[in-house]
């Protein structure tokens, strides 16, 4: 039986996907700018003999940006980093059953660090915690970090109703989680997509 | 009913490995043997407070923004011609070699490798435009397949290596220093590869032959091609060297020259749009393992156990090269299955007291490490560089290749061992600079 229940997972991934596509776009947005602020700084000071104030307030503050918002998009993609090699070879169902423990697992630890990390918040709201150099007040990255988590807490949500749900159809379709790939799949991904950006860019050089 | 800190340190670093044996995630493995661990030895509440205030306090730091630079780069590095035109390059100057193609190829992919910051995607790549060449001059298949799969690990000791700077982080060592001083040993690698492959086929000329024909004026026009590499392997090394940048404003000119060759070169906005997810996703993941880890060693230190461990192994009554040695053994058998960057950030909490109490340079040890992962990356059994140069060369069977990288993995093993023997090698730069 794979009814209603499938195709509400189906629409809840797809529209948390948006969400998580949109919180990476944010983090690469802020990695890019951030490149220009590094060059702008550093050509600044040894050119003009002038520096951004605040600089490294403004730095730190924004790494926030590109440390937590990613979070939920590489949990989706299966990015984190793990070791695999043992549950590969396996039958379907109990590698699925591994995954379930391994998303379970994750998802006991981010419940406790959004309530601590949130407390965290709350700390720095109350005392008005701020940056050595030019005052940044913190609380709105500290803040970030338990919404963040939050977001990564629907992810393995989803991606736990997905592995009970390959548990009963071992043979069904993964809908919310990444697959667990052989040494020569991985293999053949990263020679896709090494070579496929290569060739576009001899594409382009062509046209 | 307590528990000793100590046995409750050996306790959770147990369940931590059992976890990630079973797939768990390190970052989520980590965070969750650390807060309890920290629960049970602080208190509930106190212990899951002290967790919370890890991930922001340990990521929201400006000596880590360092790390998107350096990865941005690597992704950028693909749109910016480098692959071809440092192919030509190396094959116009060292052709005339025995063996000179595959010497050509060395470095060649170490130099996309480094700038590009992965091993595997720079084996692909050299796999489809230097493996066609070698085999159309009568190289030798296992020659030309182990040159590219070995040449491709050199990656991480040549500027600019996110897996140094992962190392500086959890050891708390300048980054600028570990940036620095992986640049001579990355040399050496490659010299001592140079020297295998000369040996190899002035024994055996039919593995590969010198190609000759070039002429000065040929050599000097194929330089401006190798121009990304220079730049940016230029700009960190001279930055960090004369401390006339920090490793992230460094990293930052280093990705805008990047950007700017690749925008020449023809890069379109769905590349650069490509480039910049990849780096986010990438960033995330590192970040996410960075913050499971602190809130783990954070769990170790009340527990005392590095410092404990420390003491132990100093008391024994083994040289501490026999240490050493054994430590050596775990990271290459450690390193076969698990990526180097998860690698570092699970065992140096442990492993960098211990090193350090020996006596030990924490530079010249971080240099060693990366080497080792290096080997471990190219060897049996996973060895994903291997399978990745067979997906792109199906012809050649992966049992060639593993028999084709045995030369370098013995050359990494001479290095290995001069860099323990002379380390030297690895800190005559910075001693140089101080």
């Amino acid at each position: 039986m794979q009814g209603d229940g499938t195709a509400a997972l189906a629409t809840a991934h797809r529209y948390w996907s948006w969400l998580e596509d949109g919180m990476n776009l944010i983090a690469a947005a802020a990695i890019f700018f951030l490149m220009f602020v590094g060059v702008f700084q550093v050509i600044g000071r040894t050119v003009f003999d002038t520096a951004i104030n605040g600089y490294i307030d403004y730095m730190e503050q924004a790494s926030a940006l590109f440390a937590f918002l990613g979070v939920s998009y590489a949990q989706r993609v299966g990015a984190h980093i793990r070791m695999d090699l043992l549950l590969r070879g396996f039958s379907l169902r109990f590698m699925w059953s591994m995954e379930l423990f391994a998303v379970v697992v994750a998802l006991v630890i981010i419940t406790v660090l959004i309530d601590s990390t949130y407390l965290n918040f709350l700390r720095a709201w109350e005392l008005g915690d701020s940056t050595i150099d030019i005052n940044l007040p913190v609380w709105p990255t500290k803040l970030l970090v338990p919404a963040v988590l939050a977001v990564l807490w629907v992810r393995l949500a989803l991606q736990a109703l997905d592995y009970v749900r390959l548990i009963r159809h071992p043979q069904a379709q993964p809908i919310a989680v990444p697959v667990i790939e052989t040494i020569e799949v991985q293999a053949q991904h990263e020679i896709e997509e090494a070579l496929g950006r290569e060739e576009t860019s001899h594409e382009e050089k062509r046209s | 009913m307590s528990i000793e800190p100590l046995t409750l340190g050996i306790v959770g670093s147990g369940l931590l490995v059992l976890l990630c044996v079973l797939g768990v995630r390190i970052a989520y493995a980590t965070a969750i043997v650390g807060t309890f661990g920290l629960a049970v030895l602080t208190g509930f509440w106190p212990g899951l407070r002290t967790a919370g205030v890890v991930p922001h306090g340990a990521v929201v730091n400006y000596t880590l923004s360092v790390l998107p630079m350096f990865i941005l780069i690597g992704y950028l590095a693909y749109y910016a011609g480098i692959t071809q035109a440092a192919f030509e390059a190396a094959r116009r100057w060292v052709g005339w070699l025995p063996g000179g193609l595959a010497i050509a190829t060395v470095y060649a992919v170490a130099g996309f490798s480094a700038v590009s910051g992965a091993n595997t995607a720079a084996a692909a790549v050299f796999a489809k435009v230097a493996i066609p060449e070698m085999l159309k001059a009568g190289y030798n298949k296992r020659l030309a397949a182990g040159v590219v799969a070995a040449g491709a690990t050199l990656d991480s000791l040549i500027p600019p290596s996110a897996l140094l700077v992962v190392y500086g982080i959890i050891t708390e060592q300048s980054i600028g220093k570990l940036l620095v001083a992986g640049f001579a040993p990355g040399l050496f690698s490659a010299l001592v590869y140079t020297l295998i492959i000369l040996v190899m086929c002035w024994r055996n000329p039919e593995l590969g032959k010198p190609i000759r024909g070039y002429t000065w004026p040929q050599r000097f026009k194929s330089l401006p091609g190798t121009a990304p590499i220079v730049l940016v392997i230029g700009i960190i090394f001279y930055s960090m060297l004369f401390g006339w940048a920090t490793p992230t404003e460094a990293g930052a000119l280093g990705a805008l020259c990047v950007f700017v060759i690749a925008l020449m070169n023809g890069m379109k906005w769905p590349e650069l749009r490509g480039a910049l997810l990849e780096t986010a996703r990438l960033t995330a993941v590192i970040f996410t393992v960075i913050w499971g880890v602190l809130i783990f060693v954070r769990f170790l230190g009340f527990a005392g156990l590095p410092e404990e461990i420390a003491r132990w192994v100093t008391s024994l009554d083994v040289p501490p090269l026999a240490v050493l040695l054994a430590i050596y053994v775990i990271y290459l058998i450690l390193g076969t299955i698990l990526e180097g960057i998860g690698m570092f950030l699970l065992t140096l909490p442990v492993v960098f007291p211990v090193v350090e109490a020996m006596g030990y340079d924490p530079i010249w040890f971080g240099i060693i490490l990366v080497k080792l992962n290096g080997i471990a990356t190219l060897s049996p059994p996973v060895g994903l560089v291997v399978f990745v140069v067979n997906g792109v060369r199906p012809d050649i069977s992966v049992a060639d290749i593993f028999r084709g990288i045995w030369p370098f993995i013995f050359a990494d093993i001479i290095t290995i061992g001069f860099l323990t023997a002379f380390p030297e090698i690895v800190t005559f730069i910075l001693d140089a600079a101080a």
